[in-house]
């Protein structure tokens, strides 16, 4: 029986934490591009999907090439796949540099030449990928692809921790261990990051880019080095993120790099491009946004919610019967960008207010 | 002197002439390779053409924002489908008084509905455009996706509002084009091949048959193109263009001499909201049966590409980017084409199977992915080589008094818009790293 509050808050709000976890993994990279080279890198879904499968592949190869009674846990490591993920996507951002964006910068191409290429590439990248390895969807889990640390993968939290009570209805917890690896990763990866910013030479070095080409040259730092390192932390990271994301899906194809891309975009629109600590207080806002848009629809779908309400007063109204709008909770990417488009209109340089989203004097 | 002008003379012409065949020619070739495969080869020809003129209606829409006012909008494919969704929905669900005319009135309901797809299209890229046209290039680009994006939710969700009703059983989600089958299948001279008529070319000459209708929607359909292409060429040269090309490479200079930018981006977000619901019009015409899955993003990419390819800022070159990828895509989907394209690279090839065996590969080359990453290639190797594109943009709207000057003084009136041109652009960019220290950081 439900109590007074019919809702499981203790499981959303750990699908929450774990959505914003993702999506930090995800944005990190996009907001380092975004702030050392100035333009959106539109072709960051097709890194997240080309990490995804690159991390599968290697559990193919390893799976094919090791006996699998001894080296088991070598062949079955997410954290092995994911710095192998780390790489190649790394690489691939040096590649897109070296092939695409370094040669339109010297061409002194405008901002949406960028974003045209960008979106280029990431058709490439996709294309290239359902070629190699089909169109169809990956099965995940079942066979060999069940990718764990060296321990028993059914450590993943799964309790109910409430049961019948009368105020609080059933309160329980689920999580999988890929989901405690995410969050735990996406903890160690903002303050790797952000150790790195403040306090290495390279993270300097980066900052000192992102403010001004010309002083940092002067001040005697190789800009083009540091151009290429960003190219491949912040791909790397994305990548590192993908693979960690890939685990935990019971499935996964080309397109879903591509449907990441919307929510990746919101999360750093809203925190303001190029703001690493504004991205991760926007990544809860969007996470917890499509969570409750898809826990309140989902009630207002319900029998005696506010869909029949409405269609029941346009019934009296109208004598028309049927349904009038439809609170469906596949709607709930749509609400994030609503509260993004009503936060722009009133704050336009996002939560940090590092980077100004109209027109200079226009 | 006179070498420097012959080969100014030559350059961007002998490059366009260059680069479009080898462009062209390929794809004539895989297109005709095609056509020669299949049964009725009239069906694949007017599906082509249909399909051309009604993504160069999308790609014109898409060249007056990007290319004349420099708005990058991701979300065209959003007013394709509120075109073709509310003209096929208002058509075949609700009887407006005059369908009961004699002879005129399903006509006259179908001219209606368009218009009423017409006037939603432009009141939502009017709602669109009002909190978007002060962003940013970038912001402005993933706002327009997004908005699209709800769009395409909207249609997928609310049943009651557009999903096609059922005579039996719940609205289904794919909608189908009542209309095009309603007046011109069922019409007496329209429902009879041109045989018929004594009209004997196809069958003579083993095309396959073709209707009277298939040739009634052709001709409407390139009037339909004419009139748009005219008219968007007639807003290119008016002074309203030439301040939008203004506004496209110096909106700040425009604010200084008084005009309204924003109020410019607006007008021009509508008028193109308004030419795209008409494309989405033709498209439910010409596809038939369509649902809301068709219309994500990536066809708006597509609009892209043509217009990157045929050129920026130019009719002419929105009209031969999208022949020219449509035809590949077409020829690109066909069976027999496919069969003899297709290649296996795996552990049961001859030579390198054991090395394919060894990374888990099994690899079929096959072109339904391989003509988008072509695609992709091509689009990425015009924005770095030839980013004017096949037919590059007039410089100037004075055709007409510049081919009375002589060749040396045309070249110099170019190299004064060229330099000018590039100043703006070197401002604009402000730090390009052409030094390179030495030292490490």
């Amino acid at each position: 029986m439900a109590g007074i509050i019919p809702i499981d808050i203790v499981s959303h709000t750990s699908l929450i934490i774990v959505y914003a976890s993702t999506l930090i993994l995800l944005t990190i990279g996009l907001n380092m591009i975004y702030s050392v080279l100035k333009f959106s890198n539109f072709a960051h879904a097709e890194f997240i999907t080309f990490g995804m499968f690159t991390s599968w592949w290697l559990l193919q190869i390893l799976t094919f090439a090791l006996p699998w009674d001894s080296s088991m846990y070598l062949i079955n490591n997410l954290i092995i796949q994911a710095l192998f993920a780390f790489v190649m996507v790394g690489i691939l951002g040096i590649a897109s540099e070296v092939l695409v964006f370094g040669r339109l910068k010297r061409l002194a191409a405008n901002p949406r030449s960028f974003t045209v290429a960008s979106i280029g590439i990431g058709l490439v990248i996709r294309n290239f990928l359902a070629m190699i390895f089909g169109n169809f969807p990956k099965p995940n889990r079942g066979g060999t692809s069940i990718a764990a640390l060296p321990f028993d993968i059914d450590i993943g939290i799964k309790q109910t921790l409430i049961r019948n009570d009368p105020f609080f209805g059933n309160q329980g917890i689920f999580i999988t261990s890929f989901e405690v690896i995410i969050i735990l990763m996406s903890i160690g990866t903002v303050f790797t990051v952000d150790y790195m910013f403040r306090k290495t030479k390279l993270g300097i070095a980066m900052r000192a880019t992102s403010d001004s080409v010309e002083l940092a040259q002067v001040s005697g730092i190789n800009t083009r080095k540091v151009v290429f390192y960003t190219w491949f932390l912040a791909a790397g990271i994305t990548g590192f993120g993908a693979a960690l994301l890939r685990a935990n899906q019971p499935r996964f194809s080309t397109l879903d790099g591509f449907m990441m891309l919307l929510p990746i975009f919101a999360v750093v629109i809203l925190g303001g491009v190029g703001s690493f600590r504004g991205g991760i207080i926007s990544a809860f806002i969007i996470a917890g946004v499509r969570q409750l848009t898809v826990i309140i629809f989902t009630q207002f779908q319900s029998p005696g919610g506010l869909e029949y309400m409405i269609e029941d007063f346009f019934y009296r109204i109208t004598g028309i019967e049927g349904l009038v709008i439809t609170f469906a909770p596949g709607y709930a990417d749509g609400v994030g960008f609503l509260v993004l488009i009503f936060v722009l209109l009133f704050r336009p340089q996002g939560i940090s207010g590092t980077v100004e989203a109209t027109r200079e004097r226009v | 002197m006179a070498g420097r002008i012959l080969k100014y003379e030559m350059d961007e012409k002998l490059r366009t002439l260059v680069v479009g065949f080898a462009l062209a020619i390929p794809i004539l070739y895989l297109y005709i390779y095609a056509l020669l495969a299949q049964t009725n080869k009239s069906i694949f020809l007017i599906g082509t053409v249909l399909a051309i003129l009604v993504f160069f209606i999308g790609a014109l829409s898409l060249d007056l924002e990007v290319g004349s006012v420099g708005l990058p909008n991701f979300g065209k494919v959003a007013f394709f489908a509120l075109g073709a969704y509310i003209s096929t929905l208002l058509y075949s669900v609700y009887r407006w008084p005059f369908y009961h005319i004699y002879g005129i009135g399903p006509i006259a309901q179908f001219l209606f509905s368009s218009l009423v797809a017409i006037i939603i299209c432009a009141l939502v890229g009017f709602l669109v455009a009002i909190p978007t046209v002060k962003l940013r290039a970038d912001y402005f680009a993933i706002m327009t996706i997004a908005g699209g994006e709800v769009i395409r939710l909207i249609l997928q969700y609310e049943k009651r509002w557009f999903w096609a009703p059922a005579p039996v059983g719940p609205p289904q989600q794919v909608i189908s084009n009542r209309a095009i089958v309603e007046f011109t299948t069922g019409l007496y001279p329209f429902n009879k091949t041109l045989a018929y008529f004594g009209f004997t070319f196809f069958e003579d000459s083993n095309l396959g048959s073709v209707f009277l209708w298939q040739i009634v929607v052709i001709v409407i359909f390139i009037l339909i193109a004419i009139t748009t292409y005219w008219f968007v060429q007639q807003i290119r040269k008016s002074p309203y263009g030439r301040t939008l090309r203004a506004i496209r490479e110096d909106d700040i200079t425009v604010t200084s001499v008084g005009k309204d930018v924003s109020r410019f981006r607006w007008q021009v977000t509508t008028l193109a909201a308004c030419i795209a619901g008409l494309a989405g019009i033709m498209y439910a015409m010409t596809f038939k049966a369509f649902e809301a899955g068709d219309f994500r993003p990536f066809l708006t990419f597509d609009l892209y590409i043509f217009i990157i390819i045929g050129g920026l800022g130019n009719s002419r070159g929105a009209f031969a980017g999208t022949a020219l990828v449509q035809m590949f895509l077409r020829a690109a989907q066909v069976q027999e084409v496919k069969e003899n394209i297709s290649l296996y690279l795996g552990s049961e090839s001859p030579v390198i199977g054991p090395l394919f065996e060894f990374l888990q590969l099994d690899v079929f080359i096959n072109p339904d992915n391989m003509r988008l990453v072509i695609l992709g290639v091509i689009l990425i190797l015009f924005l770095l080589f030839m980013p004017a594109g096949l037919i590059p943009e007039p410089k100037t709207n004075n055709e007409k008094y510049l081919k009375q000057l002589t060749p040396e003084e045309r070249m110099r009136s170019d190299e004064a818009v060229s330099a000018r041109q590039s100043l703006t652009e070197r401002e604009r960019i402000g730090n390009e790293d052409t030094t390179e220290p030495s030292s490490k950081f």
